[in-house]
């Protein structure tokens, strides 16, 4: 390869730059050097000489094959090449300055670089942790969140960025809580032992307050001073008559039937029992609001509807609301209803009834005092009498009628309270004070009734008194009694009015002490009783009471068991549903992978197929070609070789003689489908120069060399005459010599170009048959030499181009011929 | 043997030109020559400084010429008008 060996003459400051290029340059291998020789051709070289150079420089590559091949296009090729290199090569040593002057800094901060040192160290530690946790992702990652407090958020922001960009994403599974949803709030809804104890207290003082309700001692005490006062009155009844001891026994009737009267103006069974049955509402009343309070404090259960239980249950972790509590069956209402309306129906009569049968009574009541209070009424009085009886009768089937219809309306009473548990008619109470009175007064009236009768009894008493101790007087009228009868009458009435007068006397003392005695036994009997009967009654309430507080308790105490299974097993379904939903997640995940692995297996196996199809297809394919290749192959090697013939045919021509139309033609006729062929035969055809021919064109050198050393000297400013002389002389006296070095030595010392050198050169050259280094060099030409040899140098080249053309031709035939042999592994 | 219409090679101008050149200066100095004689004889009574003159012009003249053909812009394979001129009158080797 040709390489300058001397620099042409530069400009100083780029000489310095290469200078120190070059001690650059000295590090890189040898085979870079070339390269590097010619870019130190570049600054300053003269366009022309750089055009030779490259194109010098490919020539060391071709001089072991004898026949220089395709240089012109290297030529146009390789300079991009060479000019690329040039910007990197400039590109390193500004570098090497920058670096020496910083050099020189580093004994001055040594401090500063430690502290430098020690910074960077420690981030470098902060960032490698970091990127490590976000990397790893695990334990590592959890520890560090959990020790240090801030590197939660900055790992999370790291997270944000990160995960897009990697494709990281939590898996479902792991994004499902590994705790068990909170059951405190379904907790918080079952009612606790506090609730349960406020109610059973709740219960308790409803029945307190029911019992207190009940008849107490105070009110019987009263209802006791009440009879006490009736019979007191019958007693001055008793008093003010000063009658026989029909009287005294009356006044003994009297007491028993007051004492009766007391006892059944007391509260007497049925009433009581109607009180209580009362209390029991009441009770119950209490007893329904506590209910209530408790069903209010206690959370309703679900209904138990199963078209809800999906929708309610989509959502495992948390449990909304409660459904109602479950209610007992509502009271059949139109039974009591009915009841109810006869019971109304009933009570208009009935109360008319209780009425008339009311003023009956008093009515004899009234008459019958009338009766007793005149004393002047005697037994045979009929009227009166009659119409007492008359009237006591009326009060007494009045009163019949009005028990009877009264009993039906209890009976139905007592129906309607089964009916409605224990509810009472409104109309009930108005009805039991009417009949309470009603019988007052019958009793009073049926006391007084017997009135007569007494009379009548006490009358013939006396009489048969009479009659015994004065037989006598008895036959007698009261005008026929003498004065000794009268007397003794007298004596004995006196007698009899004076022991009755005692008999008064003892009974009155004996009265207030019998009455108080018996009001007393009365009293304590009817305590006794009442308070047996309360204490009973209590009892058996507060038995029931508690029966019934222990059977709610019971009943309350089951609910709330049954609402807490409710709650549970809701809750295990919700947990049961959890887990399905989870295991069916990950199946589905699974199911999912596996899928696409299968898939992908599917995939391969399938392209695999193909790919198996496609080779034996491209196979079979490059068989049926390799065949009809064969067959073309052959016939282009017949081609290629009259192709062949015919190239060396014009080869020779064009370097010994003259082409001539006809050759061109035949090739065509013997390629005609060679599109590359053509465009060599046109060129050749078109080739409008001169023809020449080798022999031609060294017969011309020799006298162009001739020429041109006569004219070495003239270029454009010295073309005188004169000067013309001088270089003729300057020709004479120079001895002409062949330069051979050239052939061993590339290297052309540009600054020491002539004429003379170049001519010499190129004589050699072309006494070796390089034609082509020979054009190169005599276009290093200049000045009037140049003119000389310009249409030489034209001509050779043009000489030069048909020949190459022409072996490219035979080339191509070659190649062609090359390319039928049969291949060999 | 070339053919007038083939343009001239480069190397071949040279010698035309020197080829004109030298008919040109002799023509010129033998013109001269032949003047001064000529005026010498007429009106300078047979002095001999007009034909030295004359023939000195001429040379110069010719000399002058000469160099400016050498020195005119030299464009390969044109022919100039006085080589075709001269062409015809002297024999050269390209024409015909």
């Amino acid at each position: 390869m040709l390489r300058a060996a001397h620099l042409p003459r530069a400009q100083p400051a780029a000489l310095n730059f290469l200078l120190v290029s070059k001690r650059w340059q000295q590090t890189p291998a040898s085979p870079g050097s070339g390269i590097t020789a010619s870019t130190k051709s570049t600054p300053g070289s003269h366009t022309t000489q750089y055009a030779t150079n490259n194109p010098a420089s490919a020539f060391k590559t071709q001089t072991a094959a004898s026949r220089p091949s395709f240089n012109a296009p290297i030529d146009r090729t390789s300079n991009p090449y060479k000019t690329t290199t040039s910007p990197t090569s400039t590109y390193v040593p500004p570098s090497s300055q920058r670096t020496n002057p910083s050099s020189g800094n580093k004994t001055g901060g040594g401090a500063g670089t430690l502290v430098k040192a020690i910074v960077y160290g420690v981030a470098l530690g902060v960032t490698g942790t970091l990127a490590y946790a976000e990397y790893e992702n695990d334990s590592f990652r959890r520890q560090l969140e959990s020790t240090i407090p801030y590197t939660a958020t900055i790992l999370g922001g790291i997270d944000q960025v990160i995960d897009p960009v990697l494709g990281r994403q939590k898996s479902i599974t792991k994004g499902i809580t590994d705790k068990v949803p909170d059951l405190a709030y379904v907790k918080d809804k079952l009612p606790g032992k506090d609730q349960v104890k406020k109610l059973g207290e709740q219960v308790k003082d409803a029945t307190n307050q029911v019992v207190e309700k009940l008849p107490d001692k105070n009110t019987l005490k009263k209802v006791g001073e009440q009879a006490k006062d009736a019979v007191n009155k019958v007693t001055d009844k008793i008093t003010d008559q000063s009658k026989a001891k029909g009287l005294v026994h009356q006044t003994t009737d009297q007491v028993k039937d007051a004492v009766n009267t007391v006892r059944e103006a007391l509260p007497d069974t049925k009433g009581l029992k109607k009180n209580l049955d009362h209390m029991k509402e009441q009770i119950q009343d209490a007893a329904h609001t506590v209910k209530e309070t408790v069903k209010e404090a206690v959370p309703a259960l679900p209904k138990g509807r199963s078209g809800d239980s999906s929708g309610k249950l989509t959502d495992p972790v948390f449990i909304e609301e409660a459904g109602e509590m479950a209610v007992p069956p509502p009271i059949p209402q139109d039974k009591y209803k009915k009841l109810e309306e006869e019971i109304s129906q009933l009570f208009a009569p009935l109360s008319t009834q209780i009425d008339e049968a009311l003023s009956a009574a008093r009515e004899h009541i009234s008459h019958m005092k009338t009766l007793i209070d005149n004393p002047h009424i005697s037994t045979s009085d009929h009227e009166t009498w009659k119409k007492a009886e008359h009237l006591q009768e009326q009060a007494k089937t009045s009163y019949e009628k009005a028990t009877d219809k009264l009993r039906e309306w209890k009976d139905k009473l007592v129906e309607y309270s089964t009916a409605t548990n224990g509810q009472i008619h409104p109309e009930e109470k108005k009805l039991d004070e009417k009949y309470q009175e009603l019988h007052k007064q019958y009793t009073t009236s049926t006391f007084v009734k017997n009135f007569r009768t007494y009379i009548d009894e006490a009358t013939k008493s006396f009489q048969k008194e009479i009659e015994t101790m004065f037989p006598s007087l008895a036959g007698k009228n009261p005008t026929q009694l003498t004065h000794e009868d009268l007397q003794a009458l007298l004596v004995h009435a006196h007698r009899r009015v004076v022991k009755l007068q005692n008999d008064i006397a003892r009974m009155r003392i004996n009265e207030s002490d019998s009455i108080k005695a018996g009001v007393e036994s009365a009293r304590s009997e009817i305590d006794r009783l009442v308070e047996e009967r309360v204490q009973t009654r209590v009892a058996k309430t507060t038995e029931q009471l508690t029966e019934e507080l222990k059977s709610y308790e019971k009943n309350l105490r089951q609910q709330f068991d049954e609402q807490l299974k409710y709650e549970i097993v809701l809750q295990h379904q919700a947990l049961t549903q959890y887990l399905a939903d989870v295991l069916s997640r990950q199946y589905q995940e699974w199911a999912r992978e596996y899928e696409k692995q299968l898939e992908n297996e599917s995939m391969k196996i399938n392209l695999n197929l193909q790919n198996q199809l496609r080779s034996t297809l491209d196979r079979l394919h490059a068989i049926e070609q390799a065949i009809e290749a064969n067959y073309d192959s052959q016939q282009r090697g017949r081609q290629a070789q009259q192709l062949w013939i015919q190239a060396q045919n014009i080869l020779n021509q064009i370097v010994h003689g003259t082409t001539t139309e006809n050759d061109l033609d035949v090739i065509s006729k013997i390629v005609p489908n060679e599109k590359f062929v053509h465009i060599l035969l046109n060129e050749l055809k078109a080739d409008d120069s001169p023809v020449t021919n080798e022999e031609m064109l060294r017969e011309r050198f020799t006298h162009v060399n001739k020429l041109c050393r006569r004219v070495a000297l003239i270029d454009d400013e010295h073309n005188s005459l004169w000067n013309y002389f001088l270089s003729y002389l300057q020709s004479l006296l120079i001895v002409r010599q062949r330069d051979d070095t050239i052939l061993t030595d590339d290297a052309i010392d540009l600054n020491r170009l002539s004429t003379f050198t170049i001519l010499n050169y190129v004589q050699s050259y072309l006494d070796h048959n390089q034609w082509y280094n020979a054009l190169r060099l005599m276009q290093l030409l200049s000045g009037e030499p140049r003119n000389v040899a310009q249409s030489w140098i034209a001509d050779t080249r043009n000489y030069l181009a048909k020949k190459q053309t022409s072996e490219l031709l035979e080339a191509y035939s070659n190649s062609i011929g090359l390319g039928t042999l049969p291949r060999t592994a | 043997m070339t053919t007038p219409t083939r343009p001239l090679a480069s190397e071949e101008i040279y010698g035309e030109k020197w080829n004109r050149c030298v008919t040109d200066t002799i023509v010129k100095t033998a013109s001269g020559l032949a003047l001064g004689i000529v005026f010498s004889a007429v009106l300078f009574r047979r002095r001999p400084w007009p034909v030295f003159l004359g023939t000195g012009i001429g040379l110069g003249m010719g000399y002058g010429n000469c160099q400016n053909e050498f020195r005119s812009p030299y464009v390969p394979g044109q022919v100039s008008k006085l080589a075709t001129l001269r062409g015809h009158l002297s024999p050269k080797p390209s024409s015909n």
